[in-house]
């Protein structure tokens, strides 16, 4: 396995260690999220060295040059191949994440206002207010969807010379 | 548009030059030992200047190291 792939493979890892949990806490819990993304932003970032650093202790050609090894143009076109579904993949979950705000949303508002009026509280379209809590979910699937494309990109990559490795 | 098979003699070439590694290929002309690998296993196709750095890199033609078939038509 070379350096690259072991390096998509450390990438695609340390995604899913820090942000599989993130994710499972902040849908829940959206107002943790201010706290939850320092600390993910971090431990992305400690897992990313340390994976990193393994990967260049494991990698042969490293130990015989202190070279990282060139990224020539079969990787650069894995790495475009994996570039076009990652977008794809950022589209479509961005599209999705559209229609669920487009129908999700206002449907937030408008309870919110009945229930203001079930109280006996005067209400106009100008109270029209979406519950705190839907949004910053809202924002949290939206930052769900880029860091699909992430894996969607990685995933790809590691595919890609997966197959060539099989071959 | 139909697809052409391209075969090449980096194998043969290599063990002609010496019994030179993939690697001391793959150094010689800027690339990953893996993409040497998939050049032999025919998974990987050059572009024309790695082709023409390869073939350099064996003191022979183009030709001598990639043979184009044409495509057959069913």
């Amino acid at each position: 396995m070379g350096f690259h792939e072991k390096s998509a493979w450390a990438c695609l890892l340390s995604i899913g260690l820090v942000y599989v949990p993130y994710f499972a806490v902040v849908l829940r819990h959206p107002m943790a999220a201010l706290g939850f993304f320092v600390l993910a932003t971090i431990a992305l970032v400690v897992l990313l060295v340390i994976f990193h650093i393994v990967n260049a202790v494991a990698t042969r050609s490293i130990r015989a040059t202190g070279d990282t090894p060139p990224v020539d143009e079969l990787d650069q076109r894995i790495e475009l191949h994996a570039a076009k579904w990652a977008g794809f993949g950022l589209a479509a979950a961005v599209l999705a994440w559209i229609l669920r705000i487009a129908t999700l949303l206002p449907v937030a508002g408008v309870v919110t206002i009945k229930r203001m009026a079930a109280n006996g509280v005067e209400v106009s379209p100008a109270d029209f207010a979406v519950p705190v809590l839907s949004a910053m979910a809202a924002v949290q699937w939206l930052f769900a969807a880029f860091v699909i494309a992430n894996v969607v990109y990685y995933g790809v990559i590691v595919i890609g010379y997966r197959r060539l490795a099989r071959a | 548009m139909h697809k052409a098979e391209i075969s090449n003699r980096i194998r043969e070439l290599r063990f002609k030059a010496g019994e030179m590694t993939q690697q001391a290929l793959a150094d010689s002309v800027g690339v990953t030992r893996q993409t040497v690998i998939a050049l032999e296993r025919r998974k990987y196709y050059p572009s024309l200047e790695l082709a023409f750095l390869i073939a350099d890199s064996f003191g022979v033609t183009l030709e001598e190291v990639f043979q184009h078939q044409s495509p057959k038509n069913e």
